[in-house]
Formats: C-alpha cells, sequence, structure tokens
C-alpha cells in the first residue's frame, strides 16, 4: 500500500475526518490531534505497515505530509 | 496443584474528588483531564487514613466473598506502604484475625498485582501455601504534588483483593499460565526519585520535590501499549488461545486511550474493553481487581468469560495472564 493511503487511514480513524481529505499539507493540529493521538497513530502504523517508527519524531511532526515522510524513512531503513 | 480464584473484594475511600476540583487549582479544565485520560473524578483518602487501612477493607470483602475466615499467606502489592519498614502486610494480616501467617509486601508499581497473583499461584502450586489472600492497595494521594498538572489529575486511591486457593487446572478461576518482564533502563521514566537508600547516603538532605511522583508521559504511553500487548500475546499462545477467544480484557486502568490503543493492537473489540477509570482514575497496584469487582457488580463479567488481565508500570514492569472466570462475586 502506498504510504501516504496507509498513514490517512490510520489519521482517519483516529481523528474522524475522511481520509480523502488528509492530504499531504494538512496540519494535524487542525484536525483536532493532540499528542497522545499522534502516539496513538504511530502504534497503528506500526501494526498495520510493521514499521517502527520513533516517538521523539512522531512528536516533532506537524503535517500529514511530514509524518508520511517519517513512515518512508523507516519503510527504506526496513527493506 | 494449581492456584484457582476463589474470591475477590475492593474497597475505595468515600471522598471524592472530581475533575471540576481539580480544574482550577492545577490550571486546567475537566475536558482537558477527561480527553487525555479518560478520568471524571477519583477517590481519596481522609488525612490519617493509609494503605493498610484500605487493605484491611479490601481484604476482608475478598475472604468473605471466598467464604474463608483464615488464609496461609498475605501478599499486599503497593509502592505507598505506611512506613520504610516495617512491611504493611503483617499488620494487615493481624488486623484480618489472620495474626502468625507468613505476610510480606512486593513492589512492582502498577504491575503489582500481577505479579503479587503470579507470586500467590506461585506459593500454592509449589505447595508452600494451600491458599493466599493477594492484596493491591495503594494511596497515591500521599505522593503526588497537589501542583503538578501532569500527574495530580491521574491517581486515585484505593485497595483491590483475590483470595487463591489449591484446585485443579481444569476449573473455572484457575490460573496456569502468566508472563511477566521488567526493563531497568526505563527506571527514571516512573519515579519518587528521594526517600531511599541513594538518596539518604549521598549526605545531602532531601530535595521536598524528590519526595514526589513523576512520569514521562510520552515514552511511558508507548511502552505501555507495546508491552501490555506483547504480554498478552505470550500469555494467550501459552494457553493455545488467540485474541478472538477473549471475552473480557481487564488491563490497569492507568489511561483509557492506553487500553484502547492495547486492544488495538491485540484486535480486541473495544466492546469487550473492561473501564471504570472514569470513576476511579489510576489506582496503582489496585486497578485490576477493582476492575474486576466492578465488571462482575455491573454484570459486565459473567461466569465462563475468558478474561485477560495485564499490566504495566514503573520499574518498568509489566505481566499479564488469562483466566476463566468463576462463579465469584464480590462480598
Amino acid at each position: 500500500m502506498n504510504t501516504h493511503t496507509a498513514v490517512a487511514g490510520v489519521l482517519a480513524t483516529v481523528s474522524g475526518v475522511d481520509a480523502d481529505k488528509l492530504g499531504p499539507e494538512v496540519a494535524l493540529e487542525s484536525i483536532g490531534l493532540d499528542s497522545l493521538a499522534l502516539l496513538e497513530v504511530a502504534l497503528a502504523v506500526q501494526k498495520d505497515l510493521g514499521v517502527a517508527v520513533d516517538d521523539g519524531d512522531v512528536a516533532g511532526a506537524r503535517t500529514v505530509g511530514d509524518l508520511v515522510a517519517l513512515v518512508d524513512d523507516a519503510r527504506a531503513r526496513v527493506a | 496443584m494449581t492456584a484457582v480464584l476463589a474470591g475477590i473484594g475492593a474497597w475505595l475511600p468515600p471522598t471524592i474528588v472530581t475533575n471540576a476540583e481539580l480544574a482550577d487549582r492545577l490550571g486546567v479544565d475537566d475536558q482537558w483531564i477527561q480527553s487525555r485520560t479518560g478520568i471524571r473524578q477519583r477517590h481519596v483518602v481522609d488525612p490519617g487514613v493509609s494503605t493498610a487501612d484500605l487493605a484491611v477493607e479490601a481484604g476482608a470483602r475478598a475472604l468473605k466473598s471466598a467464604g474463608l475466615d483464615a488464609v496461609d499467606t498475605v501478599l499486599v502489592a503497593t509502592t505507598t506502604p505506611d512506613h520504610p519498614m516495617p512491611a504493611t502486610a503483617p499488620g494487615v494480616a493481624s488486623r484480618l484475625g489472620l495474626g502468625g501467617v507468613a505476610a510480606y509486601d512486593l513492589n512492582a508499581v502498577c504491575a503489582g498485582f500481577l505479579y503479587g497473583l503470579a507470586t500467590g499461584a506461585a506459593l500454592v502450586t509449589g505447595g508452600i501455601a494451600g491458599s493466599v489472600l493477594v492484596i493491591g492497595a495503594d494511596v497515591y494521594s500521599s505522593i503526588l504534588d497537589p501542583a503538578d498538572r501532569t500527574t495530580a489529575p491521574l491517581f486515585g486511591d484505593g485497595a483491590g483483593a483475590v483470595v487463591l486457593r489449591s484446585g485443579a487446572a481444569a476449573e473455572p478461576g484457575a490460573l496456569t499460565a502468566f508472563d511477566l518482564g521488567s526493563d531497568g533502563e526505563g527506571a527514571d521514566l516512573i519515579t519518587v526519585p528521594g526517600g531511599g537508600a541513594r538518596q539518604r547516603s549521598g549526605g545531602v538532605p532531601a530535595d521536598p520535590a524528590g519526595m514526589y511522583f513523576t512520569m514521562q508521559g510520552r515514552q511511558v504511553f508507548t511502552s505501555a501499549v507495546t508491552h501490555m500487548a506483547d504480554s498478552s500475546r505470550t500469555v494467550l499462545t501459552r494457553l493455545g488461545r488467540t485474541a478472538a477467544d477473549v471475552d473480557r480484557f481487564v488491563g490497569h486502568q492507568a489511561n483509557a486511550r492506553i487500553l484502547r490503543a492495547v486492544a488495538g493492537q491485540l484486535d480486541v473489540p473495544e466492546d469487550r474493553v473492561v473501564m471504570n477509570i472514569d470513576r476511579v482514575a489510576n489506582t496503582s497496584a489496585a486497578s485490576i481487581p477493582l476492575a474486576l469487582c466492578d465488571a462482575v457488580t455491573d454484570g459486565t463479567l459473567l461466569p465462563g468469560h475468558f478474561v485477560l488481565l495485564a499490566a504495566f508500570g514503573g520499574g518498568l514492569a509489566w505481566g499479564a495472564t488469562a483466566l476463566t472466570w468463576p462463579a465469584v462475586t464480590p462480598a
């Protein structure tokens, strides 16, 4: 699965916002995600995609695109 | 020989503190606390009431539930003992009319009840005790910094207890598999830094702030979810079961969002997750027996249900077990 599609799917579940409205430029804060929600997203991504994303890096993500980039990096390390 | 759960009881001090009462003092609002933790209120002791007092109330109810007036061992899991020395358990045993039996404390912080359950079960299985009263009791209001909004809203006081007796592995209530683990590399994530030999031997007077509970919330969140999920999988595998068999998941009630995330990792549907954290907050070693009592009382947990228990706490320490719920009700 494309990383953006996978991450948007997880974000949609956690935030309740439709996945097709979660473009790369969307600010995570604007969809009501607090700091715990980012950890929840990281754990869900880890389960769904089988890649581990660092907690500290996730806490620094500001947009959907930032999160996708982190997951892409993690996937590249696994590959 | 196998240890079988034969009785259960719990006790909460009657005074309730709502989020609204804390909100002003801490500069946060009710919704801020609820959305991050799932907590609406907590019970706290009145001045002068301590861990042993709660432990005696819960212990007496568990004995009554089991229909017993004596056991061979009393085990108190706590991180808020009445005194650094002696242990809290001998006094609790005496007050329960059990003077003379083996009695000792166990410290595995919020995983204390799970560790206590494993230890009590091992005493029965090993033939050292025919019956064991395992109590989880904590008074975190005595170690919280009342001005720290990151920790003050999270905890409540309480106690819960179970009685284990000798029985057969095929019986409901039989405890036949445990998984326990720890990671001292994370010792600083959940700690009361002062008051122990490390501070006292330094020759420096105690820093009052060092007597308070501290926690690194972000690291704890992820670690708790990962370890509770992994430990649960291990214990299910040992029992030849899967997460699909789990009728009820009773996890340590630290944070509603941690419990949901663990269930998500295990693919246990949310309606099978038992939660009472909204009413009692995190009661540390007391949380699992308190949640079990609530679930039995409100009809959520029924005899025959396959119930998964998992906990995580300071140490770091974690553990899990699972059992078929017996026909046991709180006294």
